[in-house]
C-alpha cells in the first residue's frame, strides 16, 4: 500500500524546499498516484494565481488630506511646505548611491595619470572648480539667513533640516571625491551641480518658511 | 553630458507607491477602512524618517518594509482582534474597474478568500505567497518560529483551496 505524503511534506515539494532525495521519493509516488498528483497539481495552480494577483491596489479616495493632517499642526506645514525639498535630498542620495560607484569603479577600469593632462580633462576640471566657487558663495550667504531666524523654527523642523543639509553634503562630498578620482567625467560635475542645486533649494524655502522671514 | 532626473516630491512619491503601499495593508488586514488608515500611517511614517534613508538598498525595498512593519505592529497593538474570521465589509475594495469577464471574477473571489482567512494564516500566506517574503523573514517579523509560519501557511493554502474549490 502507497504511503502518501504528509501534506507538509506536499506544500514543501510545492515551494521546493525539500532535499534532493525526499523530493525525488515524492515525484516517484506522484508519478504512480493519481490523488496526490491531483494535490499537487491544484496547489501548483493556487500559487500560481496568487503569484498573479495585483502589486498595486489603489485607494478608493486620496489619503493625502489625511496624512498631511497626522504630520499635523503649524509644525506640519512648516515640513509639510520643506517636503519638496526634503524628500528631493534622500531621492539625490537615492540616485548617487549607483551613479558616483558606477563612476569610481570606470575611473578605476580606465585611465591612467597621464590622461589627467589631456585638454578636455583640464577643461572639465576647472569647470569644477568654477562650479564650486559659484554656489558657494549663495550656500554661504543663505545660511547665514537661516542661522538668523533659526530661533524661529520648531526644533522638530530644524533637526529635520540639518540632517537633510548632511545628506546633501555627504552627496557632495562623494561627488567631490569621485571627481578627484575621474577628473574627466562630465556626468559628475553634473551630479555636483544637481547636489547644490538642491542645497541651495532648500535653504531657500527653509528660510522663506520661517515665521520670522 | 547625461541629464540627471528632475527631482520628486513628495506628492509624486505618494503616486507612485501608494498601490502597492495599499495593496499590502489591505490584503494583511482585510479591512478596507483600516487599511485606509494603515496607509496613511504608512507614508507619515515614511515622511518622518525619509531624511534617515539612506540609500542601503532599494527605495520601493524600504517603503515596503515599512509597509509591513506598520501592519504587523498595528495588528499586535489591537488587542481586540482575534483569530476570528473577518469579513470584508466592501466587496467593491478589490474591484479594478474595467471589464469584467471569467478572470477578474475568478480573482476577485481569489482576494475574497483571502480576506477570509484567520489574521494569523492570512499573514502568512500574504507575506509568502504574494509578497515573496522567505518563512525565516517572515518569522523574524511576526516574532515567531519559522515552523509556525509555515503551518500557518499550509493552513491558509488549504482553507483557500476548500473555499475555491467547493
Amino acid at each position: 500500500m502507497m504511503t502518501h505524503p504528509a501534506e507538509s511534506q506536499i506544500n514543501d515539494y510545492v515551494d521546493d524546499l525539500l532535499e534532493p532525495a525526499e523530493a525525488a521519493a515524492i515525484a516517484a509516488h506522484v508519478a504512480e498516484c493519481a490523488h496526490c498528483a491531483l494535490e499537487i497539481e491544484r496547489l501548483t495552480a493556487l500559487k500560481n494565481s496568487l503569484a498573479q494577483l495585483p502589486r498595486a491596489i489603489r485607494p478608493p479616495r486620496d489619503l493625502r488630506a489625511g496624512i498631511r493632517e497626522s504630520v499635523g499642526g503649524a509644525r506640519g506645514r512648516v515640513l509639510w511646505s520643506l517636503r519638496v525639498p526634503l524628500a528631493a535630498a534622500a531621492v539625490l542620495l537615492i540616485a548617487f548611491g549607483s551613479i558616483v560607484t558606477l563612476a569610481v569603479m570606470n575611473s578605476r577600469r580606465g585611465g591612467d595619470v597621464a590622461q589627467r593632462d589631456r585638454p578636455e580633462v583640464r577643461l572639465v576640471a576647472r569647470a569644477a572648480r568654477l562650479l564650486e566657487r559659484e554656489y558657494a558663495e549663495e550656500v554661504r550667504e543663505l545660511e547665514l539667513v537661516l542661522r538668523k531666524s533659526r530661533g524661529a523654527l520648531s526644533a522638530e523642523t530644524v533637526r529635520i533640516l540639518e540632517e537633510n543639509l548632511a545628506i546633501i553634503d555627504r552627496a557632495i562630498g562623494e561627488a567631490q571625491r569621485a571627481l578627484a578620482a575621474d577628473p574627466n567625467s562630465g556626468m559628475l560635475v553634473d551630479l555636483l551641480r544637481s547636489a547644490y542645486e538642491r542645497k541651495i533649494d532648500l535653504l531657500r524655502q527653509a528660510a522663506k518658511s520661517s515665521p520670522a522671514t | 553630458m547625461r541629464a540627471i532626473p528632475a527631482r520628486e516630491d513628495f506628492d509624486i512619491l505618494y503616486e507612485q507607491h501608494v498601490g502597492r503601499v495599499y495593496a499590502v495593508c489591505l490584503r494583511m488586514c482585510a479591512d478596507r477602512q483600516e487599511a485606509e488608515r494603515l496607509t496613511q500611517d504608512v507614508f507619515v511614517r515614511v515622511w518622518q524618517r525619509l531624511a534617515s534613508f539612506r540609500g542601503e538598498s532599494e527605495f520601493t525595498s524600504w517603503l515596503h518594509r515599512v509597509a509591513v512593519n506598520v501592519v504587523l505592529e498595528d495588528s499586535r497593538a489591537a488587542r481586540r482582534r482575534t483569530d476570528r474570521v473577518e469579513h470584508v465589509e466592501d466587496p467593491a475594495a478589490y474591484e479594478r474597474g474595467g471589464p469584467g469577464g471569467a478572470e477578474s471574477d475568478a480573482r476577485m473571489d481569489l482576494e475574497r478568500a483571502i480576506a477570509l482567512l484567520p489574521s494569523g494564516a492570512r499573514q502568512a500566506l500574504v507575506l509568502h505567497d504574494i509578497e515573496g517574503y522567505k518563512h525565516e523573514e517572515i518569522a523574524a517579523l511576526l516574532g515567531v518560529a519559522a515552523g509556525t509560519v509555515k503551518a500557518q501557511l499550509h493552513r491558509a493554502r488549504r482553507l483557500l483551496r476548500e473555499r475555491l474549490e467547493a
